[in-house]
């Protein structure tokens, strides 16, 4: 069978016992691989109720069937965990190399489980493996890291996932970054951390099996013509998307911690001046999108400052959290906390919280250890995220995400945490885009913009059909297609920003995947949907089994009590009790309490998950 | 009327500005506001607008499509050209 190596690496950090394990050929047919793997994986691997930073909690890597093969946007792996941010099930996803190495390496993935009584690292080399001392790295930023592993294993061309400091401190936003490119989301760094594994290295000589060579190359070639000939490509494969304007033009371009749509003099975060300071483009494996950009600041106080970005998350973050457009201070911010390995979308969120609690008297500069946080001036960020990768001061509350600091805080502060199941809002305010937000509401990871964007609305695709972003009716439906697209399409593992651009139909990525493995149902797309519809409902079911439910589809009051004050989204509030029900049943879950329903799990052949 | 043209992407290498106020007859569509401007970048504007791969409009925050012409303009409008762009 081409496309899987047929072996998942399982770790035990605690009895340091490393064996190797083969696929399940019935979870090969039922899940295909990736985010398919993780959830089913996880679901029979933890146990309900475990601590997320205790022994218990298991990490697994899974690169999917397309990684390491010259289908584009698809050298991809997803981490799966219990997140210590959301006490949910977790997939964060990276990009970058190492995937691709891990599969010629000769694996499709790994479970890390137990911890290790002092730092050490995985060196995954062509079949073989080890456990090695990484306490000389202990303590290290990320970028340090990569350079003295490749020096220490005299393997300069090894690629790895690694924590930094944020990690290490159990930053419950610490991620994981290979080269510069993270999966940064819900504390996958953290789980890292606490099970003291500064690093998994992989090199391999190894290749990807094809089953049928010419038919697998056609369909590539199907999708490469597709993303050529995209509208979007042209722009998508310079400024990836380094383009702020368009939530701005939408006016849902979150602003001072949720409060306003546009940012005051947004025209200094467009993409037009980021075009100014791109030095290249940068791309992940067999991608010919390229969408990753080095970008240095060339005058002001930042002038050297270079990143590999910051996509737009981080330039929303850093910049319209606190209504400051300093695109220098965001570049810096960016390089360093990739280089601390943590997540720029929770810390941004986090610290426009903070400047919100300030401005309401809530917290003062006694608490802020003198900081002065005042909108428009996003000069205190470097230092608050330095006190957060570090715990120090009054970063250590905000470490815990904003769902826990503002019950720390008290005085009100809670109605302020912009999150949902203590995950952090991405930069789409829910009032503009009602699907969008809808995915926001009820994504398993919590308040996450991956799992199942809306280009129709944000982007005005018409497929299914048109939509008008402000109207309720269909939008339950439709959050339900964008998940279920996304969860099959992350089986491959197919990039996010491929997804949310249309770039490759089910129809070409099911040819690629059928061709690859030799597995017939792959190629029908309805079979697909299938299957994205019964991970996302096992996923649903792992957060039920430990206590979640409707109570937790759950947006701050602001998005459904505060009209959008002005701009092209002016008058909006999000319609959460229309819009919930709706989706619900869309979704064939029970209507009271938001679990799938036994008829539900039964059709989708999920009827062992309780 | 006033309304406001932002332009986006290669659309602002077309109107040569960010943005505008331009001043229309009270009642004026989207189809007036596309003459306008044709009389003001030559004939070739409406041509090269459609040329545009992905092409977005945006009246206040509202998709539009170029050839309904007929979409009723007010006072105050935002008036968005917009090349293809992706966020993340």
């Amino acid at each position: 069978m081409g496309g899987y190596k047929n072996c998942i690496l399982r770790v035990n950090l605690t009895t340091r016992k490393l064996s190797e394990e083969p696929l399940q050929q019935t979870m090969i047919h039922d899940y295909i691989g990736g985010r398919g793997f993780g959830i089913k994986l996880l679901y029979d691997n933890l146990k309900p109720g475990i601590a997320p930073l205790g022994e218990d909690n298991k990490l697994i890597f899974v690169a999917g069937p397309l990684a390491g093969t010259n289908a584009q946007s698809c050298s991809r792996y997803n981490v799966f965990f219990k997140s210590p941010l959301t006490n949910t099930y977790f997939s964060s996803s990276s990009g970058g190399h190492f995937a691709s190495e891990l599969k010629f390496a000769g694996f499709d993935g790994v479970i890390v489980e137990g911890a290790a009584d002092k730092p050490v690292y995985l060196w995954i080399n062509d079949g073989k493996y080890e456990l090695r001392d990484a306490a000389y790295l202990w303590g290290l930023g990320c970028t340090d890291t990569h350079t003295l592993i490749r020096e220490e294993l005299n393997n300069h061309s090894a690629r790895m996932a690694c924590i930094g400091p944020a990690g290490e401190h159990l930053v419950k936003y610490g991620g994981i970054i290979s080269d510069r490119r993270a999966a940064g989301r819900g504390g996958a760094g953290a789980v890292m951390g606490a099970k003291n594994l500064k690093a998994i290295v992989a090199k391999g000589n190894g290749k990807v099996e094809v089953s049928d060579k010419d038919a697998f190359a056609f369909a590539v070639r199907e999708q490469i013509d597709a993303i050529r000939t995209h509208p979007n490509y042209d722009n998508f494969s310079l400024r990836g998307t380094q383009t702020a304007e368009f939530t701005q033009i939408l006016g849902m371009f979150p602003t001072k911690n949720f409060r306003e749509g546009i940012m005051t003099n947004w025209e200094k975060i467009e993409g037009a001046e980021f075009d100014k300071l791109r030095v290249r483009n940068t791309r992940c494996y067999s991608c010919m999108i390229h969408c990753g950009s080095i970008i240095k600041v060339s005058t002001g106080k930042y002038a050297g400052a270079w990143s590999e970005g910051p996509e737009y998350e981080t330039i929303w973050g850093f910049n319209g959290s606190v209504n400051d457009p300093d695109i220098g201070r965001t570049v810096a911010a960016d390089y360093y906390c990739d280089n601390m390995g943590i997540d720029t979308i929770s810390a941004s969120v986090a610290i426009g919280f903070a400047y919100e609690l300030y401005e309401r008297g809530i917290i003062t500069k006694s608490d802020t250890g003198g900081l002065e946080l005042v909108y428009g001036n996003g000069g205190p960020i470097l230092e608050l995220i330095r006190q957060i990768v570090y715990r120090e001061g009054f970063g250590d509350i905000l470490a815990d995400g904003v769902r826990i600091a503002a019950r720390k805080i008290g005085k009100g502060a809670e109605q302020y945490a912009i999150q949902v199941k203590g995950l952090e809002l991405p930069g789409y305010d829910p009032r503009g885009a009602k699907a969008h937000g809808l995915n926001l509401l009820t994504s398993n990871i919590g308040a996450d913009h991956c799992l199942g964007y809306a280009p129709q609305e944000i982007f005005g695709v018409p497929n299914p059909r048109p939509v008008d972003r402000f109207v309720v009716e269909f939008k339950g439906e439709l959050a339900k297609i964008n998940q279920d697209l996304t969860a099959f399409n992350e089986t491959g593992i197919l990039c996010a920003l491929n997804t949310a651009n249309g770039m490759t139909s089910p129809e070409t990525f099911g040819k690629m995947l059928s061709t690859l493995t030799g597995i017939k149902d792959f190629a029908d797309p309805a079979y697909l949907w299938l299957v994205g519809e019964r991970i996302y409902n096992l996923e649903r079911m792992f957060n039920v089994r430990d206590g979640l439910g409707k109570k937790d589809d759950v947006f701050p009051g602001r998005f459904s009590e505060e009209p959008m004050p002005a701009g092209p989204s002016r008058g909006q509030i999000f319609e959460e009790k229309q819009l919930l029900t709706d989706y619900y049943k869309a979704r064939g879950w029970d209507l009271d309490t938001g679990i799938p329903t036994k008829k539900k799990l039964t059709e989708l052949g999920l009827s062992f998950a309780k | 009327m006033n309304v406001t043209l932002m332009a986006f992407g290669e659309l602002r290498d077309i109107i040569g500005t960010r943005e505008k106020v331009i001043f229309l007859e009270q009642g004026a569509s989207l189809g007036d506001l596309m003459q306008h401007l044709a009389k003001e970048y030559g004939p070739a504007f409406y041509e090269e607008v459609k040329k545009v791969r992905g092409l977005r409009i945006l009246i206040d925050g509202r998709e539009c499509q170029l050839d309904h012409s007929e979409t009723p303009l007010k006072d105050g409008d935002t008036v968005v050209l917009l090349s293809p762009i992706s966020g993340g």
